[in-house]
C-alpha cells in the first residue's frame, strides 16, 4: 500500500462520512457545513488524481461560491425548526433500503468488471496545458456554456425580484 | 500506482447514491437541491478518475463544465425557491400540493 | 472551418442577440414584439430549409452536420414558428416580460439545434442543459397562477436530478471507452456491452433523455408542468422539445448498434409501461392539458417501438412520427389557446358547444385528435403503421399487439374530447369565437397537411429514410 493509496483511502472515508452527515442533518446550516467539508475532501481527491487546477476550482466555485449562496438563502429564509422535526421511518426506510440494494449491486458489478483493476498511475496536469486543450478542442462547449450563464443570469434576476415591483410600462428599463 | 480504478468508481458510486437518497427522500426543497449537488460532485469524481485512468484530459474538462452548470443550477433553483417561499411561507414539499403528481 | 455549415444556428443566435437588446429597451409593445418575432421565426424556417442538404463536421469533430440533423433543425424551426404564431393574445404572460419570453423560446430552439448536431458527449450535455434551463425559466413565467412557480420548482428538481444521473452514466461510459466522441463509442461499445460498467453507463446515460421524452418512469413531471405552465409554453414543450428528445435519443440508442438483447428488453419494457400507463391514466383526466400530457407519455412509448427495432426503417419511421406528432399536437394546442383566450387552464367540459361557437376549431380539434389516435387517413395513422411494420419486420410481435390494444384504449379518451366539442351542450351560452383571416387560413393549412401527409406520405418518407441512413453513417 503506497502512500498515495493510504491518502486516498483516508480521504474517501472523510468524504463518505461527511456526506452521510450532511444528508442526515435536520438543521440546514449544519448540513451545508458538512457538505463544505465534503467538497474540500473532493478537492484533495482531485489534487491526488492529478488535477490541481480542478482542485482549486472546486474550492473556489463549489465550496466557496455555491455553498456560500446556499448559506445566504437559508439564513434569509428563516426556516421553521419544526418543519422537519421528526424523520418518519416510513419516509426514510424505502429510500435507504433501495439505496443500499443499488449500492450493493453496483459495488459487486464494479469490482467484478475486468477493467476495474486498471492501475492509476500518478500524473499531473498543469493549468497551462489544461487551458490550451480546453480552448483548442472544446471551445464550442465554452461558448454554449457562456450563453447558458447569460440566460441563467437574466432568469435568476427576474425570478428573484420581489413581487409588487412589476414593470409598469416605460418605467422599468430592463429585466 | 495510486489505487485501482474500480475503487475510485466505487467511491463515486457511494457518493452518488447518498446524493440520490437525499434528493428523493428529503421533504425540504433546499435539501433536495443539496442532494443534486452531491450527485453532480460524485459524477465529477468519476470523471477525474476516468481521466487519469486513460491519461487523458477530456474527463477533467468535463468536470470544469459540470461545476459551471452546477453553479447555474443553484442560482435558478434558489431563485425559484425564494419566490415560492415569498408566496407560501414555507419550503416544505408538503405545502406544494396544487398540482397532483 | 466552414462557417457556412453553421448558418441556422448563427442566424438564431443573432436573433437571440437582437431580442436581448430589444428587451432592454423602453416601452413594452406586445403587438410590435409579436410581429418582429414572427418575422424572425418565419425567416428562420426559410434559412433552415435552405441548409437541409449541408454536410460536414465542425469544431474538432464535436459537431456533425448531416441530413439527420438538418431535418430535425427544420422541425425545430417549424416548432418555434408555430408556437410564436399562438402568441397573438399572450394573456398568460406579463406584458413587460414578453420579450424575455420570446428570447427564452429562441434560446431553447438554438440549444436544441445544437443538440441534434452534437456528436460528442460534452457538447451533448452542455446543449441539453442550455435547452433545459431555458425551459426551467419559461415555466414559472405565468401571470396570476401560483401553480406555475410550483410547477417550475418540480420541473427543475426532477430535471436536474435526471441530468445528474445521465452525467454519471457518461462518466461510466468514458471510464470504459477512452473517448467522448460518439462515433468512436459506436464503434467500440457493442463489443464491450458484456462488461457491467459499460451497460450501467449506457442505461444511466439514457435516463436523461428518457426524462426529456417523458418515458415511464421519468414522466412524473409532465402532467404537473403541462398544467402549471402557460398554454404557449406547454405547446412548445409538447412539440419542439419532444422532437429534439426523439432526435438525441435516436443518436444515443444507435450507439449500441442493436446487438444487445438486454438493451432491447429494457426498451420493450419501458415502451409497454409508457404506452399503457399513459393511456390508462389519461382516461381519468378532466383538464385538457393534463390529458395531452399523458397522451405525450403514451406517444413516447410508441416512438420507442420504432427505436427498439434498431433498423434503418425503424429509425425512419421514428423520424416520420416526430414530424406527424409535432403537427398533430400543435393543432390540439392551437384549439386550446383559441378557446381559452385568457390564458387559463381549459377543462374538457369547457369545450362543450364548440361546434356552434366555431365550427372550424371543432373540426381542427377533431382532425388533430383523430390523428393522435391513429385513425386513417390522417398522418398519425400512417406514422403508427410505419412504426409497427418496422417492429414486426424485426420479429417483435408481442409489443406490436400490445401497442394496438393501447391504440384502442386511447381512442376512448380522444373520443371523449371530440364528444365534448360536438355533442355536449354548455350550461350557459358562450359567445362565438372569432378567428382572424390569417388564423382561419392557418387552420385550413394544418388540417390539409394532416390529411395529405397521411394519404401521400412518399416524399416525407423518402426524406426520413435518407435521414435515418445519414444517422447510421451508411
Amino acid at each position: 500500500m503506497t502512500l498515495y493509496a493510504l491518502i486516498f483511502y483516508v480521504l474517501a472515508a472523510v468524504l463518505v462520512v461527511a456526506t452521510l452527515a450532511a444528508v442526515t442533518r435536520r438543521n440546514l446550516v449544519h448540513a451545508v457545513v458538512y457538505l463544505v467539508i465534503s467538497f474540500f475532501g473532493t478537492a484533495m481527491v482531485y489534487y491526488l488524481l492529478g488535477a490541481p487546477f480542478l482542485g482549486i476550482l472546486e474550492v473556489i466555485i463549489y465550496a466557496g461560491a455555491i455553498m456560500v449562496l446556499f448559506l445566504f438563502i437559508i439564513m434569509m429564509l428563516r426556516v421553521e425548526r419544526k418543519a422537519e422535526h421528526r424523520f418518519s421511518l416510513g419516509e426514510w426506510l424505502p429510500a435507504a433500503v433501495l439505496g443500499l440494494v443499488f449500492l450493493a449491486l453496483v459495488g459487486l458489478l464494479v469490482l467484478r468488471d475486468p477493467g476495474a483493476g486498471a492501475a492509476l498511475t500518478a500524473a499531473t496536469v498543469s493549468p497551462r496545458v489544461f487551458g490550451r486543450f480546453l480552448f483548442q478542442r472544446y471551445w464550442l462547449a465554452v461558448e454554449i456554456v457562456s450563453f447558458l450563464l447569460l440566460i441563467v443570469l437574466m432568469g435568476a434576476l427576474f425570478l428573484g425580484r420581489a413581487p409588487g415591483r412589476r414593470p409598469t410600462g416605460g418605467q422599468e428599463g430592463g429585466s | 500506482m495510486i489505487v485501482p480504478y474500480g475503487h475510485v468508481l466505487l467511491l463515486a458510486g457511494i457518493l452518488f447514491v447518498l446524493g440520490l437518497v437525499c434528493a428523493v427522500a428529503r421533504r425540504n426543497l433546499v435539501m433536495v437541491l443539496l442532494g443534486v449537488e452531491i450527485m453532480l460532485n460524485a459524477a465529477g469524481i468519476a470523471f477525474v478518475g476516468a481521466a487519469i485512468r486513460w491519461q487523458q484530459l477530456e474527463g477533467q474538462i468535463f468536470v470544469l463544465f459540470i461545476m459551471t452548470i452546477a453553479a447555474a443550477e443553484v442560482s435558478v433553483g434558489l431563485a425559484l425557491i425564494v419566490r415560492a417561499y415569498r408566496r407560501t411561507g414555507s419550503i416544505d414539499q408538503n405545502t406544494y400540493d396544487l398540482l397532483k403528481w | 472551418m466552414n462557417w457556412g455549415l453553421f448558418i441556422p444556428e448563427l442566424y438564431y443566435l443573432a436573433v437571440c442577440g437582437i431580442l436581448l437588446l430589444l428587451s432592454m429597451g423602453a416601452k413594452p409593445n406586445p403587438r410590435r414584439d409579436l410581429v418582429t418575432v414572427l418575422f424572425f421565426a418565419a425567416l428562420g424556417v426559410v434559412v433552415s430549409l435552405a441548409s437541409v442538404r449541408l454536410e460536414g463536421t465542425l469544431f474538432a469533430a464535436a459537431y456533425r452536420v448531416d441530413l439527420f440533423s438538418q431535418v430535425f433543425k427544420v422541425l425545430l424551426a417549424l416548432g418555434l414558428l408555430l408556437t410564436v404564431s399562438l402568441c397573438t393574445e399572450l394573456r398568460g404572460i406579463d406584458e413587460g416580460h414578453h420579450l424575455e419570453f420570446y428570447l427564452l423560446l429562441t434560446t431553447c430552439t438554438v440549444a436544441m439545434m445544437l443538440l441534434v448536431s452534437s456528436v460528442e458527449l460534452l457538447t451533448i450535455y452542455v446543449a441539453l442543459e442550455l435547452s433545459s434551463y431555458s425551459l426551467y425559466l419559461l415555466v414559472p413565467l405565468r401571470r396570476g397562477h401560483d401553480a406555475a412557480v410550483e410547477a417550475g420548482i418540480k420541473y427543475l428538481l426532477v430535471g436536474t436530478s435526471a441530468s445528474a444521473v445521465m452525467l454519471f452514466g457518461f462518466a461510466c461510459l468514458y471510464g470504459v471507452i477512452h473517448t467522448t466522441q460518439v462515433a468512436e463509442i459506436v464503434r467500440v461499445l457493442p463489443g464491450m456491452l458484456g462488461q457491467p460498467v459499460a451497460t450501467i453507463g449506457l442505461l444511466l446515460a439514457l435516463c436523461g433523455f428518457f426524462f426529456k421524452l417523458a418515458v415511464f418512469p421519468f414522466h412524473f413531471w409532465a402532467p404537473g408542468v403541462y398544467q402549471g405552465a402557460a398554454n404557449q409554453v406547454t405547446a412548445f414543450i409538447a412539440t419542439a422539445s419532444k422532437a429534439a428528445a426523439i432526435a438525441i435519443l435516436m443518436r444515443i440508442v444507435a450507439l449500441s448498434g442493436g446487438g444487445d438483447a438486454y438493451l432491447v428488453k429494457v426498451l420493450v419494457t419501458l415502451s409497454i409501461a409508457s404506452m399503457t400507463l399513459g393511456n390508462l391514466v389519461a382516461i381519468r383526466q378532466k383538464d385538457l392539458k393534463r390529458l395531452l400530457a399523458y397522451s405525450t407519455v403514451a406517444h413516447a412509448g410508441y416512438v420507442l417501438i420504432g427505436l427498439l427495432s434498431f433498423s434503418p426503417s425503424g429509425y425512419a419511421s421514428a423520424i416520420f412520427y416526430a414530424f406527424a406528432y409535432l403537427v398533430l399536437k400543435f393543432t390540439c394546442f392551437l384549439v386550446l389557446v383559441k378557446v381559452a383566450a385568457d390564458g387559463s387552464d381549459l377543462q374538457i367540459a369547457q369545450l362543450a358547444g364548440l361546434h356552434r361557437r366555431s365550427p372550424l376549431l371543432a373540426m381542427a380539434l377533431m382532425v388533430g385528435v383523430f390523428g393522435l389516435a391513429g385513425i386513417p387517413p390522417t398522418v398519425g395513422f400512417t406514422g403508427k403503421l410505419l412504426l409497427f411494420t418496422a417492429a414486426i419486420r424485426q420479429g417483435h410481435l408481442a409489443i406490436v399487439f400490445i401497442a394496438m390494444i393501447n391504440v384502442v384504449i386511447s381512442l376512448y379518451y380522444y373520443l371523449l374530447v371530440v364528444k365534448a366539442a360536438y355533442l355536449l351542450e354548455p350550461d350557459e351560452d358562450r359567445p362565438r369565437i372569432r378567428l382572424s383571416a390569417p388564423m382561419t387560413l392557418f387552420l385550413w393549412v394544418l388540417v390539409a397537411v394532416i390529411v395529405t401527409a397521411g394519404v401521400f406520405p412518399t416524399y416525407l418518407l423518402d426524406l426520413a429514410d435518407a435521414a435515418a441512413r445519414a444517422l447510421l453513417g451508411v
